[in-house]
């Protein structure tokens, strides 16, 4: 058998009482923390989005590039045949 | 080691304009090769940073783009299959990339993954029973293709996936 004094078993009231309050404050706090997670992975994905985005546009840019560089020089061969042909 | 072929519009299809706009437009008007070959470099650099929003690694291999052949060329190393398969996906799943040449080693050998196109009316489940004989099993194509998939219902026709063993 535990004998208590009074003085302890005020002390584990409060304790008791202190951890209580705590257990409710983070029950309170977890969707906070749910929101601000989701809101991350939301963030994320944007961003990974955008940057799809981007190299998407990148990628056509440089594909024409590469095909008017290749129309440029089929045209100045042909006009070089050309004048080859008329000399 | 290899080269993977990919739809080139089968990317999502994102519209935006920017600097690449810029550059396309500079690149028409004078197609010089100094001008082609920044417009390589900046696809190549785009495709990179997308590789990084994915939370993948950029360091240790070089990425460089071929326009005329919408070939991505990823040279290196990396540290896992994984990394490596999730590097290529990420590059081939860019719309207008007609093919993927990879050169990238990985240090230990490992069970490489399957790669699968989705077609139209595929859902992950749909893949899953295709593949393991299992409907339920979509999260395992699902976990393998993340975070470059945000959404097992986000799919889209030849989009490139990984299917572990």
């Amino acid at each position: 058998m535990y004998s208590f004094s009074r003085s302890s078993l005020v002390r584990l009231l409060i304790i008791a009482g202190l951890s209580s309050a705590l257990l409710v404050a983070c029950g309170e706090k977890e969707p906070k923390v749910e929101e601000a997670l989701e809101s991350a992975k939301t963030h994320t994905e944007q961003a990974a989005s955008e940057a799809k985005e981007a190299a998407i546009d990148a990628v056509q840019a440089a594909k024409e590039a590469a095909a008017a560089a290749k129309e440029q020089i089929k045209e100045t061969t042909e006009a070089t045949e050309k004048a080859v042909s008329n000399d | 080691m290899g080269l993977f072929s990919f739809i080139k519009e089968a990317g999502e299809k994102l519209f935006g304009a920017g600097e690449a706009k810029a550059a396309q437009e500079t690149a028409a008007k004078t197609p010089t090769p100094v001008n082609v070959d920044a417009a390589n470099a900046a696809a190549a650099k785009a495709i990179q940073n997308y590789i990084s929003k994915n939370n993948l690694p950029t360091e240790g291999y070089d990425i460089k783009f071929d326009g005329a052949s919408g070939t991505v060329i990823v040279q290196g190393n990396v540290d896992t299959q994984e990394i490596k398969e999730k590097i290529l996906l990420c590059c081939g799943n860019v719309s207008g990339v007609e093919a993927v040449q990879d050169q990238l080693y990985v240090p230990s050998k490992e069970p490489e993954a399957r790669f699968y196109t989705v077609v139209k009316g595929d859902t992950l489940s749909r893949i899953a029973k295709e593949m393991y004989g299992n409907a339920n099993a979509y999260m395992k194509i699902f976990e393998a293709n993340r975070p470059m998939l945000s959404n097992p219902d986000k799919i889209y026709p030849g989009q490139a996936l990984r299917i572990p063993e």
